[in-house]
């Protein structure tokens, strides 16, 4: 089965926030965001879109099936 | 009331309960008694945690709450309640064993298996969460 891969952390960073920074901005708690980076938690579509949304790129451009890598 | 506050509160009201429920079955088993101290304690312990939980909740701004109880410590109560749940099938074994043996009464099973199946989420949550895992 594939696993889920993602790359928020360049994306938060590029985006020049730190993790509080976007915790706050999506209504989490750092630990989320620390924990999404990596791949402890598979946030929901929710919360993948609500990051995708702060960080002004697309879901896809975030999460990646491992398949696809 | 900030969300790291909320955060502390939870989780603090949580290991003391925890530890109250803990506490409650080792002195049933070392006693030998399924009342070593007031029986009412560990219900009172658990509607105190609640209302502690509940009222602090209420008393933050929806946007703290909602942090403190945020998608990540929502899935690892969850987790946390699907061990409970194997805890409590793995006493009933446990207890089994030890009432088939002689090594406990009924009335200690019963003392000691609902402290420690009340117990078992809130442990298993203070657990993931320390660790970082869900």
């Amino acid at each position: 089965m594939a696993g889920l891969s993602n790359c928020l952390r360049d994306h938060r960073d590029r985006a020049g926030l730190t993790q509080a920074d976007l915790a706050e901005a999506i209504g989490v708690s750092r630990k989320t965001i620390n924990t999404i980076e990596n791949n402890v938690f598979t946030p929901s579509t929710l919360l993948a879109l609500k990051l995708a949304r702060c960080l002004g790129v697309s879901v896809h451009d975030i999460f990646t099936l491992e398949d696809d890598v | 009331m900030t969300a790291p506050t909320l955060t502390l509160i939870r989780n603090g009201s949580f290991s003391l309960l925890g530890l109250i429920l803990l506490a409650y079955a080792a002195a049933v088993l070392a006693t030998g008694r399924p009342d070593p101290v007031s029986p009412i304690l560990p219900g009172a312990a658990g509607i105190l945690t609640g209302i502690i939980v509940t009222l602090t909740a209420r008393m933050a701004t929806g946007k703290a709450a909602g942090i403190a109880w945020d998608e990540l410590t929502r899935a690892t109560w969850r987790r946390a309640l699907t061990g409970g749940y194997w805890v409590a099938v793995w006493l009933y074994a446990l207890f089994g064993l030890g009432l088939y043996l002689d090594l406990v009464t009924p009335a200690q099973s019963f003392a000691a298996m609902g402290t420690l199946t009340g117990a078992a989420p809130f442990l298993i949550f203070l657990a993931n969460w320390v660790r970082g895992r869900v």
